[in-house]
């Protein structure tokens, strides 16, 4: 592990073919499937399915409205559109059965702000963005909705 | 096998027949219902259990076809070992 806690890349990518894999890095691409506005991008908010957390469900509010790191966020899949659950994966992957948006971001796109971290316990499968440092829930919502313009659709 | 398990299929199952009852495609917010339900139940469940939707979801589907072979009855006597239909 380096000073940061990343793991360091034993290689470097062959070139720009190369698939992503699940390593720890300020690059990763992330997907999450999303309502659309009516400009194409995410829509943001605070109920499913938009670029937003749903507060006490998806990250926990204290008494005064602060959210705090490592507690939780924006549900997000790491690495490869294949590891979305099947009732959002598109069609055209094996098991897909999506219909919903998926857009696509990467880790270094995010705002300072934000964090992304692996769900310990589906560490390929899920992950969070979430406060970097303890905020608002407003501020955080912020946040987020501020990401919708980096926010890109999956075409296939 | 979790009861969570047979309540994502049965969800899953549900979304795909309100789909095809629509004529293939819901609107966003339809769809969005379904997904947001679907989401807490595919959190909720073992990797393992995921791995079993997964495995399920990606086998290739039977497709059965419309058509029958065309059989005629033959004239068998008692006791032949000629088969009592051909193909027409």
């Amino acid at each position: 592990m380096g000073p940061t806690g990343l793991r360091p890349l034993d290689r470097p990518l062959r070139s720009s073919y190369a698939r992503p894999v699940a390593m720890e890095s300020s690059n990763q691409l992330l997907f999450r499937a999303m309502k659309r506005s009516d400009d194409g991008r995410p829509a943001c908010g605070d109920t499913a399915n938009l670029l937003g957390v749903r507060p006490g469900t998806d990250v926990p509010v204290d008494e005064d409205g602060r959210v705090q790191p490592l507690t939780g966020g924006l549900s997000v899949t790491p690495d490869n559109l294949s590891r979305l659950p099947p009732h959002v994966r598109p069609p055209y992957l094996p098991g897909g059965r999506g219909k919903l948006p998926v857009f696509s971001l990467t880790t270094s796109q995010l705002a300072p702000e934000l964090a992304f971290r692996r769900d310990p316990k589906q560490p390929n499968r899920h992950a969070f963005l979430e406060p970097a440092t303890e905020m608002l829930i407003e501020a955080l919502q912020q946040r987020l909705c501020g990401s919708r313009g980096v926010w890109l659709k999956v075409i296939p | 096998m979790t009861n969570t398990l047979d309540r994502y299929r049965a969800l899953l199952t549900e979304l795909l027949f309100e789909r095809e009852a629509a004529g293939g495609d819901l609107s966003e917010e339809e769809e969005s219902y379904y997904v947001a339900r679907l989401d807490t139940l595919w959190q909720s469940l073992l990797p393992a259990e995921q791995d079993v939707i997964d495995a399920e979801l990606a086998a290739p589907e039977l497709t059965v076809s419309g058509e029958e072979l065309r059989l005629v009855d033959c004239v068998v006597a008692q006791g032949s070992s000629e088969m009592p239909r051909k193909a027409a």
